[in-house]
């Protein structure tokens, strides 16, 4: 391949990546991405002298304004910046691709890139940005090795000289070789720049800025609920948050768990909301660990002294990476009693119905305590049915238009119950044994959507159940709320972790039992089971966990990598560190037994290889002064003597420098007044006369003047 | 610079990654420089006089050791007393276990020895960020002549001709005698029994017959203080004995030089055109306290060229 083209090629292959960077962030509308991957790929017949100012001088000037106006008009619309800068340059890069000719314009080539991949960065992006990352990596060295070699054969040899076409046409001067070596040199630089990312600290500023990462909206979770709202609830495999939880290692040993979001008390006209009157628990902040933990108090409990202890027994704790979503509630399993967000300015604040939010740009990374073992059963039918005023009218709340017939419904399901726990479990279980699941939805119409849900219909989705539960605990007195969120999620087997997706959205409901707090009923019958229940252990399921992993992986360890974060790693090295050097784990008292056993034999070995190695470095050194040396010629006798008494003089600090000749070193020293520099003036002339001029010089007097300049101190 | 502000704003962790990464070209960078100047052998060929003015031609030959990596976007610049003693010279890629030669010219503007101490190699490779070099000790010496311009040979006051013996070498006649072999002999000149017992090379050389004698003299001595002006004036007046010298050789002549601190004695041919010419080369001044080396003959044979200096500074001429 010549050097042309292979310059060519590793060019293209960089604004390749660089714009595969750009698309996989979905920054460029899909007609505008094909167009501008259109204008790349047309470029490369733009060779010069062909290129495009050439061929037609107008068609530039007229693309930088079109580009211009597309970012200004994209700007208005949009109001993002970023993005209407990313159509500019887009039109840049591909007018710089049509009219390159010299290094020059390869350059600015490499910098439009370079800034469209910083612009793709800023975008948020998936892990597929990591492989497009390595691409780019590998190509930007090969194009910028190339250029530098383009732009050094330009200047020296001159721009418009026929020898650089020449050169720069030649085969040879690049290879296979050259790729292969630059490929193992970009991966060396990648691993480098792994390095360096987990050490560079994390002091972000965040001055002026705002995250741009796009909101994953999906059905089947709503800040926000509305009966009959739907034609159809769609499977949604978008995973919205990653859970690892502490101490469970496999499916089997996993609960199912109720991943609690939003919560609703007010309904009307088959519509859920928050009343404003609706309570809202209280925040408790405990610094622990250097760690701010953040206790929501639920109902009328109140903080007592040694509460953290008793309040963080028997919880799970969980570490969730959250996905950006259209809402900035945080999702925990139910109940929460604890929440940790580390390295973040904002923080966690509750709303109505034991909400918790936070305001954030973008993912998330939190840690979340639950206690998600229900009270037992005797406790529960032994609490107390008395409720503030607050909570008699929020979750006792019925709207006008719920018929007659669902009150009467209500109580005959209750009738043989003696408590709310128990009136709680007849009709989570009327519901389940009595109703259909379904996705396929019928619109009520005029009709009270559960009235006729209940009546007529008799089958529909979680939110019907959840609803319906809701209103007819509420009709038998017993204090409900409409809770939305996520049930169980799919387990992945590589990385020991959940990952719930959008079908796992679930509303269900929660029941208050004054002294015990909320506790989670699910009137939704087994036919939508969560993915845990469902295991897919097929190839493609097996593929796709395994894709899941490494998104994880880099959700955890690049996007949510915080200051946080890099202290724990730094501790955990520090720990391994001092735990070997104290041999506290069997490995390294091993290790260290065998060190002691063989300590003389290795002691001997190292002395040996100190000794190879400062040998080897001392002939290296002698190779390295003594290797490039001129063509020998013959020498005269004198020359040895003249050396030998410079190297005398240079042992007494009067040596001779590299830029010096022998006749300014005499006469330096003799200006200097050094003893002797008189016959080694004599020396230099000699030694002169000998070497360039070939003459017969009287040894002895050489010899004799060496003796004196030996003597002389 | 810009990015790595960006990201600590931002703390945007894609940024700090291609921050990382620009770091991590610069480390890279430097790494890969000393890889493509280490494994090098720097050869010159040069010849080992010139004449001052006249540009010679230097060879650079550089052979690449390593067995498996080429080394691109090599600089070599040859180092002087002064420093670099032209321009450098670039090679774009020296293979594995391969030599590349380049070439350039250069003038010496003065006579007399000059050094050439080593070679300063650098590369920008591979990015161009950065430059790293590194000097390499490879002394060459170089006698640079007088500069010699063509000359009318005046006749010198009075002649020889007719001498029963001449001073004149030549390669075939009567033998002259013995003398140590020197670069450039005729090796059948080479006396073989007297090169084994002194351990040396040594090689006849003849007399020729019924030629001219004309012997240079030059007066190296200058006045203390010696001022700017004198030194010139002796520079001209070498200038002017050197030119003499190669046309009377030319000619035909045997020329001998004497100096305040110089004698060669009386020779033919282009051996003797080099050693007077290099002694005028390595010719120092001296004070008028020191004798000549042979006193000056009143015979005419010889041809004096004494350094005058003029009343007016810039205006020195030399009469021979």
């Amino acid at each position: 391949m010549s050097f042309a083209g292979a310059h060519k090629l590793a060019t293209y292959l960089m604004v390749g990546a660089a714009y595969l960077a750009i698309w996989v962030t979905g920054a460029l509308p899909p007609v505008l991405a094909v167009l501008y991957l259109a204008g790349i790929l047309a470029s490369w017949f733009f060779d010069p002298p062909r290129t495009l100012p050439e061929r037609m001088p107008r068609v530039g000037i007229a693309l930088v304004i079109a580009g211009a106006v597309w970012a200004g008009a994209a700007y208005l619309f949009s109001g993002n910046l970023i993005a209407a800068g990313m159509r500019l340059l887009a039109c840049l890069v591909v007018l710089k691709l049509m009219g390159r000719k010299s290094a020059r314009d390869y350059r600015q080539v490499v910098l439009l890139a370079f800034l469209t991949l910083v612009g793709g960065s800023v975008f948020f992006a998936g892990a597929s940005y990591a492989l497009v990352f390595l691409a780019y990596v590998i190509a930007a060295t090969w194009a910028l090795i190339l250029l530098y070699l383009r732009r050094e054969i330009e200047v020296r040899v001159g721009l418009d000289q026929p020898a650089t076409a020449h050169v720069i046409a030649a085969r040879g001067v690049i290879g296979g070789r050259f790729f292969a070596a630059s490929s193992l040199v970009s991966l060396s630089i990648f691993a480098f720049a792994i390095a360096l990312f987990f050490t560079i600290p994390r002091v972000g500023v965040g001055l002026f800025y705002g995250s741009n990462d796009a909101q994953i909206t999906f059905a089947g979770f709503h800040d926000g609920e509305k009966l009959g709202g739907h034609g159809r609830i769609r499977e949604n495999p978008t995973v919205v948050m990653r859970v690892e939880l502490a101490g469970i290692t496999s499916a089997r040993e996993l609960p199912r768990l109720y991943w609690r979001g939003v919560a609703f008390d007010h309904y009307e006209r088959g519509s859920w909301s928050r009343s404003d009157s609706a309570p809202a628990s209280r925040i408790v902040d405990l610094r622990r660990h250097h760690r701010l933990f953040r206790f929501p108090l639920y109902g009328t409990e109140a903080w007592l002294s040694g509460d953290v202890r008793r309040r963080m027994a028997d919880t799970l704790r969980q570490t969730i990476y959250l996905e950006p979503l259209g809402t900035d509630v945080l999702f925990g399993a139910a109940m929460p009693a604890a929440f940790v967000v580390g390295g973040s300015r904002a923080r966690p604040g509750t709303a109505h119905n034991d909400e918790v939010h936070m305001i954030r740009d973008g993912a998330l990374k939190y840690t979340v305590y639950s206690r998600i073992n229900t009270p037992p059963p005797d406790l529960l039918r032994a609490a107390p049915t008395a409720l503030p005023l607050a909570y008699r009218t929020a979750y006792l709340q019925l709207p006008p238009e719920i018929p007659d017939r669902v009150i009467a419904l209500a109580r005959d399901i209750t009738k043989n119950a003696t408590n709310n726990y128990d009136r709680a479990l007849a009709i989570s279980t009327w519901l389940s044994h009595n109703l259909d699941y379904t996705l396929e939805m019928v619109s009520p119409g005029d009709r009270e959507p559960i009235d006729f849900f209940l009546f007529d219909r008799k089958r529909g989705h979680c939110e019907y159940f959840a609803s319906a539960m809701t209103i007819l605990a509420r009709a038998v007195g017993v204090p409900a709320r409409n809770v939305n969120g996520f049930v169980g999620g799919e387990w992945n087997e590589y990385d020991q972790y959940v990952a719930v997706r959008g079908g796992d959205a679930h509303s269900w409901v929660e029941v208050y039992f004054p002294g015990a707090g909320w506790v989670t009923f699910d009137p939704t019958p087994a036919g939508s089971l969560s993915r845990l229940a469902m295991r897919d252990n097929g190839f493609l399921a097996k593929l796709r966990r395994l894709a899941d992993t490494l998104k994880l992986r880099w959700r955890k360890w690049v996007i949510a990598y915080d200051l946080d974060r890099q202290m724990s790693l730094f501790r955990r090295l520090s720990n391994t560190l001092s735990a070997t050097a104290s041999g506290a784990s069997s490995p390294a008292k091993g290790a260290a037994r065998w060190l002691g056993k063989h300590a003389r034999a290795l002691g001997g070995a190292g002395a040996v290889l100190v000794a190879v190695l400062l040998v080897a470095g001392f002939l290296a050194r002698r190779r390295r002064r003594d290797q490039p040396r001129s063509p020998s010629r013959p020498r005269s006798p004198i020359a040895p003597i003249y050396r030998r008494a410079v190297a005398r003089l240079g042992r007494r600090g009067h040596g001779r420098a590299k830029t010096q000749t022998p006749r300014e070193h005499a006469e330096a020293l003799m200006a200097a007044g050094v003893p002797g520099a008189d016959a080694l003036i004599e020396l230099s002339e000699l030694y002169y006369r000998a070497e360039l001029g070939g003459e017969a010089v009287p040894i002895h007097r050489a010899r004799e003047l060496a003796r004196i300049l030996a003597r002389a101190k | 610079m810009v990015i790595g502000l960006v990201a600590v704003n931002t703390g945007n962790n894609l940024l700090y990654l291609l921050l990382a990464w620009l770091l991590s070209l610069i480390v890279a960078s430097g790494a890969l420089s000393e890889m493509v100047l280490r494994g090098l052998e720097i050869r010159r060929r040069m010849p080992p006089t010139a004449f001052a003015g006249d540009p010679l031609t230097v060879d650079l030959f550089v052979t690449n050791l390593k067995s498996r990596v080429a080394s691109y976007a090599i600089e070599i610049t040859d180092l002087g007393a002064g420093g670099a003693i032209d321009k450098p010279c670039f090679f774009l890629k020296v293979a594995a276990k391969k030599t590349a030669t380049a070439r350039y010219h250069h003038a010496f503007c003065d006579r007399g020895p000059h050094t050439l101490s080593g070679f300063r190699i650098a590369t920008r490779f591979p990015f161009g960020l950065f430059e790293k070099s590194r000097e390499l000790l490879a002394t060459t010496d170089i006698l640079v002549y007088p500069a010699v311009s063509r000359i009318a040979t005046p006749p010198p006051e009075g002649t020889a001709r007719g001498l029963a013996s001449s001073t004149q070498l030549s390669r075939r006649g009567e033998v002259h005698g013995l003398r140590e072999h020197r670069p450039g002999d005729d090796r059948r000149d080479i006396h073989w029994k007297a090169s084994a017992r002194r351990g040396r090379l040594a090689v006849r050389e003849y007399e020729a017959e019924g030629c001219r004698r004309v012997t240079i003299a030059i007066d190296n001595a200058l006045p203390t203080p010696t001022t700017a002006h004198h030194r010139a004036a002796l520079e001209v007046a070498i200038r002017h004995a050197a030119s003499l010298s190669v046309a009377y050789l030319g000619a035909g002549y045997a020329v001998g030089l004497i100096s305040r601190t110089t004698r060669i004695p009386m020779a033919t041919g282009p051996l003797q055109r080099g050693r007077i010419l290099a002694a005028l080369a390595l010719l120092a001044k001296t004070t008028a306290s020191a004798p000549f080396a042979v006193p000056p003959l009143a015979a005419a044979e010889q041809v004096m060229v004494i350094p005058r200096i003029e009343v007016h500074p810039g205006s020195e001429t030399v009469s021979p």
